[in-house]
């Protein structure tokens, strides 16, 4: 009796594994494929929507840019006016300290003792007092006062330069002022 | 001797392994989509949103501009103080203006300016709008210098008006000497009258303003802070300048080179 041999038996059962591993890198070619399809159409759908934005974002940038050059006058006018103030601020504070210097030391002092002489030199940043009294002690007030804290603490020390008396007995004492040392957290004042 | 793999085959073996030929097809579809389409629209992706944040970012403050001119509108600050300080600082130099203020700060303190000297310069020209030595800081000045004569008193009180005059006008130097009275002392005994009168060298500077004001759509509305809000306080002291006006004009046209008028003219035609 003749036996059968199945000759392809090996060839169909490696086959049928092939078809199998094929199957198998099909199923995931396909995931890869479709996830790679979902992120190219989220892809097209995000730029898409930033594009919208940017164009609605430009489109109403545009509406207020021809808005505001209705408005570019008036801007021009506040801005000249706000420069002009700020640099008005500046030059009061640049005299600010000579004012207070001038202000302060023309009512220092008591009777007997008056302010005859004033120099002032905005380039030396200096003022220059003549202090005239009419006795010497009197005039030894006068050196007191200008020995005070609220004297030295605003103006820093005040320099005597000079000392004259006349032939009626009166002492002109010359005090500089150094204004690069007076604190500037005075009162602003004209 | 290897057998050589021709075009036929690869026809043969794709029929045979359907599958495969799939996977690989569309592994190359892969490959092809992340190259032309996924990487070129992520990138376009990235510079859409920082170009959006750009934009919106100038639309925010763009809005932020249109409101603040809207509100400078309904400032009363604003339109209290707007003309004072264009008559503080000018956009010209400000001779007239000045002399007129000088004049009136004279006459209040009843005291004698002589000597009165300036370099008004070119003023109808560019130079006298803007000079390239001050245009940095968006002043010029006009300098003058004078003497005053007067009482210590009155002299002080001088300064003090001087320095709240429109235009804005700030004294650069100064110096007392003891007066024409004064410096006879020694000599021969003075009334106290007499005896107080000084005479003031100065030197001022009257400032004026040299650069014209830019509005540009990307840059903010400036602001006044509270020390600029304290300087228009200040400036509501300042003495407004009164330029007198020629309201009458003198003269007529009728004789203006000595020729008979026109109606003389005529009737002796």
């Amino acid at each position: 009796m003749a036996t059968s041999i199945n000759f392809v038996r090996l060839f169909s059962r490696r086959k049928s594994k092939q078809q199998k591993i094929d199957q198998r890198r099909f199923w995931w070619a396909l995931l890869v494929f479709l996830i790679t399809l979902g992120v190219i159409i989220a892809v097209f759908l995000v730029n898409l929507f930033y594009q919208n934005q940017l164009n609605s974002t430009n489109k109403e940038y545009k509406k207020l840019a021809d808005q505001w050059e209705y408005l570019k006058q008036d801007e021009l006018a506040y801005s000249s006016y706000v420069n002009k103030v700020k640099i008005l601020s500046s030059l009061f504070s640049s005299r600010q300290q000579k004012q207070a210097a001038l202000r302060k030391f023309r009512s220092l002092f008591g009777e007997g003792a008056s302010v005859v002489g004033l120099k002032y030199s905005e380039k030396d940043e200096e003022i220059v007092f003549q202090i005239q009294s009419d006795s010497v002690f009197i005039l030894d007030e006068v050196l007191n006062r200008l020995s005070q804290p609220d004297i030295t603490d605003e103006f820093g020390p005040v320099s005597r330069n000079r000392l004259t008396r006349d032939d009626r007995g009166q002492y002109v004492l010359a005090v500089s002022v150094n204004l690069r040392t007076t604190k500037t957290t005075m009162e602003p004042s004209i | 001797m290897m057998k050589e793999f021709s075009f036929d085959d690869l026809l043969i073996e794709i029929k045979k392994r359907k599958a495969l030929s799939l996977a690989v097809l569309m592994s190359v579809l892969v490959v092809i989509g992340v190259v032309t389409l996924i990487i070129p629209q992520g990138q376009a992706i990235i510079e859409n949103r920082e170009e959006l944040a750009a934009e919106k970012k100038k639309l925010t403050q763009l809005r932020e501009k249109l409101a603040q001119l809207d509100r400078i509108k309904y400032d009363p600050s604003y339109f209290e103080s707007t003309e004072i300080v264009n008559l503080a600082l000018q956009d010209h130099k400000p001779l007239l203006e000045f002399l007129a203020s000088l004049d009136q700060v004279t006459r209040a303190t009843e005291i004698e300016v002589t000597g009165l000297e300036l370099n008004p310069g070119a003023l109808g020209s560019e130079s006298a709008k803007i000079s390239s030595k001050n245009q940095k800081s968006g002043v010029d000045g006009l300098p003058v210098s004078f003497r005053v004569n007067g009482s210590f008193e009155k002299a002080s009180e001088f300064m003090e008006l001087l320095e709240k005059i429109a235009p804005f006008t700030t004294i650069n130097s100064f110096s007392v000497s003891e007066g024409r009275a004064q410096s006879r002392v020694a000599q021969q005994p003075v009334e106290d009258e007499e005896k107080d009168k000084v005479s003031i060298e100065m030197s001022c500077q009257s400032y004026f303003a040299n650069v014209a004001a830019k509005a540009q759509i990307n840059t903010p509305v400036p602001v006044l802070d509270i020390k600029d809000l304290e300087v228009l306080e200040q400036l509501k002291e300042f003495q407004k300048i009164e330029l007198p006006e020629q309201l009458d004009i003198q003269g007529g046209l009728e004789d203006l080179f000595g020729l008979p008028s026109i109606d003389e003219i005529y009737s002796s035609i």
